[in-house]
C-alpha cells in the first residue's frame, strides 16, 4: 500500500512548504533513483533524473487530486524523465570516471554476471526495461506498474515476457507470464 | 523460477546503491520559491478591453517564443551537491567555438578559460571538459589548452581543436577524451556527410581524416594566393566545404593577397590540386563592400562560418565587430554589429547592436544563430554568449548578460 495525497499537505507544498513537499516525495526518491539506475545505468544520469522529476512533481502539484496515490504518481514522473534522457542528449549522462565496484574475491562471478545482465538490461527496449526493473527490481504489482507505465496491465504483462525472453541466457530456465 | 530473475536483477543492479543524503538533495534542490516570487513580482492584472487583450496575447506569444529560444528546457537545476560537473557560476573568458548538437545542445569552448562548456538554460554552463591535469581519460579531468574550434560527428562525439595544445581531441559518449591528431595550430574543424573530417590549421594547412583514420592535406594551390591563416569552416547543401582564412591583423593583410576572405573547396571532384575559389574577401583586410558582391568587399579577421537553412552563409567578421550574410546571389550585408566594439543592443535589431570580435557561430535548425562574443576586457565586462533570430533581426544575450 502506498501513501495517497494527503489535501493538506499538497496545499502547504504548493505554498512552498518544503518539509510537507517532503512528507509527500521525500520517501519516494529513493525507489526514484532505483527506478532511474535500473533504465539508465549511470549513477550520475539517475540523480540528474529523479532531481528532474522532483521538481517537475513539485510544477504537477496542482494536478494532484487529493487521495492520488503517491507512488505510481511520482515513479510516473522518473520514468518519463528516464525516456527523455535516453531520447536525448548524451553529454547528461558524461561521467567523470567508472564507479569502481568490490573486487574482492569471491565476488567476481557475481560482478562479472551482474554487469553483464546490466549490459542486457541496457539492449532491451526502453519500454521492457521500464516494466522489469518495476517489477523485478522495486517488486512494485502489475497494477502500479501499468499506471506508471500509462498501459493496460495485458501489455505490461506482455513487456515482462519479451524482455525476460530477450534476456533468456541469464534465466535459464525461465518462467513467464502465462 | 521468478525469485531466480528477482534475485538476478537485484544482484545487477545493486551493485549501484542509492547515493547517500539523495533525498536531502532532492528535495532541497526543489526551487519551491519561484513559484510564489513569480506570484508576487506579477503585475496585477486591469483588463481594459480589446488593448488589454491584445497586450496579453503579446505577451504570450512572446513567453512561448523565449521558451522556444532557450531550448525545450523549463527547468534549472541547481548543481547537484558533490557532482561531477559543476555548473554556474562558471564564467566565460574568451569564448570561441560553438557547435550546436542535432538536439538544439549549445556547446562552447572558452580559449583563455581552458574548458569546453554545455550550455544550459538561463545561461548556466555545465563544464564538459577541461580543468584538469591529465591527458587522455575522463574528458572533466583532461588539460585542454586553448579550445577553439568545436565539430560534432555523426555518431554524437565533440570534436575539439586545440590550437596552441597542437591537437584535435575527441570526446566520446561515455565522457572520455582522446587524441585524434596532433598538428600545428587546428583552428577550424569540419565533418562531411561521410564522416571525413576537415581540419584547418593557423598555418594554411587543410587536412583530411577519413573514417579509417588516414590523413591527406590539400593542395590549395589554384588559389590566386595562399592561405594564410585557415579558421572556421562549413559545409554547404552541395557539399562544398567553406573555410575562412583569417590574417588577424587590423592593417593589410601580411600575405598580399591572402587572408581576410572566403575559400570554397569543391570537394566533389578528386581533384589534385584542388578546386578552390575565393567566394568573399579581397585579400586586403578591411571592412566595405555591403550591398554589393562579397568578391570585391573587404573582411578583417573572419572566423565563424554557417549556412541557414535557406542557403546563405553567415560569417563572423571578427575584426569588423559584425556578422555578415552571403546571400545565394553572392551579395553580403551585415546582419549584426554596428562596427563598434562594445556590448549593447540586446533585445532590439542586431544591426544597431555592438558586439567584441564575435568568433564562432552556431546554427539551429530554428533559425537562431549563437555567436561567440568574446571579451576585449574580461575584468570589466563578462564575455557573451548572443543568439541573433534570423526571424526578425533581433539580438539577445543567453550568457553574460
Amino acid at each position: 500500500m502506498t501513501s495517497t495525497a494527503d489535501a493538506d499537505l499538497v496545499a502547504r507544498a504548493k505554498e512552498g512548504d518544503r518539509s510537507a513537499f517532503d512528507q509527500l516525495v521525500g520517501p519516494l526518491v529513493n525507489q526514484g533513483f532505483r527506478l532511474a539506475y535500473g533504465m539508465l545505468h549511470d549513477r550520475e544520469a539517475a540523480e540528474d533524473a529523479v532531481q528532474e522529476a522532483a521538481v517537475r512533481s513539485w510544477r504537477k502539484l496542482s494536478n494532484l487530486r487529493p487521495g492520488t496515490e503517491m507512488r505510481p504518481w511520482f515513479l510516473a514522473i522518473v520514468a518519463n524523465q528516464c525516456r527523455t534522457t535516453m531520447r536525448g542528449r548524451w553529454w547528461s549522462v558524461l561521467r567523470i570516471e567508472p564507479r569502481t565496484g568490490s573486487s574482492a574475491a569471491g565476488f567476481e562471478d557475481r560482478i562479472v554476471r551482474g554487469a553483464d545482465l546490466r549490459a542486457a538490461l541496457r539492449k532491451l527496449a526502453p519500454d521492457h526495461r521500464e516494466v522489469l526493473v518495476l517489477h523485478y527490481y522495486l517488486d512494485l504489482p502489475l497494477d502500479e506498474i501499468a499506471a506508471i507505465a500509462g498501459v493496460p496491465i495485458g501489455t505490461v504483462k506482455s513487456r515482462i515476457n519479451r524482455g525476460i525472453a530477450a534476456m533468456r541466457p541469464f534465466f535459464e530456465p525461465v518462467e513467464a507470464f502465462s | 523460477m521468478d525469485e531466480l530473475i528477482r534475485e538476478s536483477i537485484h544482484d545487477a543492479l545493486d551493485a549501484e546503491p542509492t547515493p547517500a543524503g539523495l533525498r536531502a538533495r532532492v528535495i532541497g534542490s526543489v526551487p519551491m520559491h519561484d513559484r510564489t516570487e513569480r506570484r508576487s513580482q506579477r503585475a496585477p492584472f486591469q483588463p481594459a478591453g480589446q488593448f488589454a487583450a491584445g497586450f496579453v496575447a503579446a505577451l504570450l506569444a512572446v513567453a512561448v517564443i523565449a521558451g522556444l529560444l532557450y531550448s525545450r528546457h523549463a527547468i534549472t537545476l541547481p548543481n547537484r551537491a558533490g557532482g561531477a560537473h559543476p555548473a554556474s557560476p562558471a564564467r566565460l573568458i574568451s569564448p570561441e567555438g560553438i557547435a550546436i548538437a542535432p538536439d538544439g545542445t549549445v556547446f562552447v569552448s572558452d580559449y583563455d578559460g581552458n574548458r569546453v562548456f554545455r550550455l544550459l538554460p538561463g545561461g548556466h554552463l555545465v563544464s564538459v571538459a577541461g580543468g584538469g591535469v591529465g591527458a587522455d581519460g575522463p574528458a572533466n579531468k583532461t588539460n585542454l589548452w586553448g579550445p577553439s574550434a568545436l565539430a560534432i560527428d555523426g555518431q554524437g562525439n565533440l570534436y575539439v581543436a586545440t590550437s596552441p595544445g597542437g591537437a584535435v581531441r575527441r570526446i566520446d559518449r561515455q565522457g572520455l577524451i582522446s587524441t585524434v591528431i596532433t598538428l600545428y595550430g587546428p583552428q577550424g574543424l569540419a565533418f562531411d556527410r561521410a564522416g571525413v573530417l576537415y581540419i584547418g590549421t593557423y598555418y594554411g594547412l587543410l587536412r583530411r581524416i577519413d573514417a579509417r583514420g588516414v590523413a591527406t592535406d590539400l593542395d590549395l594551390s589554384r588559389l590566386p594566393s595562399p592561405a594564410v591563416q585557415l579558421g572556421n569552416m562549413a559545409f554547404d547543401s552541395a557539399g562544398n566545404l567553406y573555410v575562412t582564412d583569417r590574417a588577424p591583423t587590423t592593417g593589410n593583410s601580411p600575405s598580399p593577397g591572402g587572408g581576410c576572405r572566403v575559400i570554397r573547396v569543391n570537394l566533389t571532384q578528386n581533384q589534385t590540386p584542388i578546386e578552390a575559389t575565393v567566394v568573399a574577401g579581397t585579400g586586403v583586410c578591411g571592412y566595405s563592400g555591403d550591398g554589393g558582391p562579397a568578391k570585391s568587399a573587404q573582411l578583417n579577421d573572419p572566423n565563424g562560418i554557417v549556412f541557414d537553412a535557406d542557403g546563405n552563409l553567415y560569417l563572423a567578421d571578427a575584426a569588423n565587430h559584425r556578422i555578415r550574410r552571403i546571400d545565394k546571389n553572392g551579395i553580403i550585408t551585415t546582419v549584426a554589429g554596428t562596427g563598434v566594439p562594445g556590448y549593447g543592443g540586446d533585445g532590439g535589431p542586431a544591426t544597431k547592436a555592438q558586439l567584441t570580435y564575435p568568433l564562432g557561430l552556431g546554427i539551429t535548425v530554428g533559425g537562431l544563430i549563437y555567436i561567440a562574443d568574446p571579451n576585449a576586457d574580461p575584468t570589466t565586462t563578462p564575455a557573451r554568449v548572443r543568439v541573433l533570430r534570423l526571424s526578425d533581426g533581433t539580438i539577445t544575450s543567453v550568457v553574460g548578460g
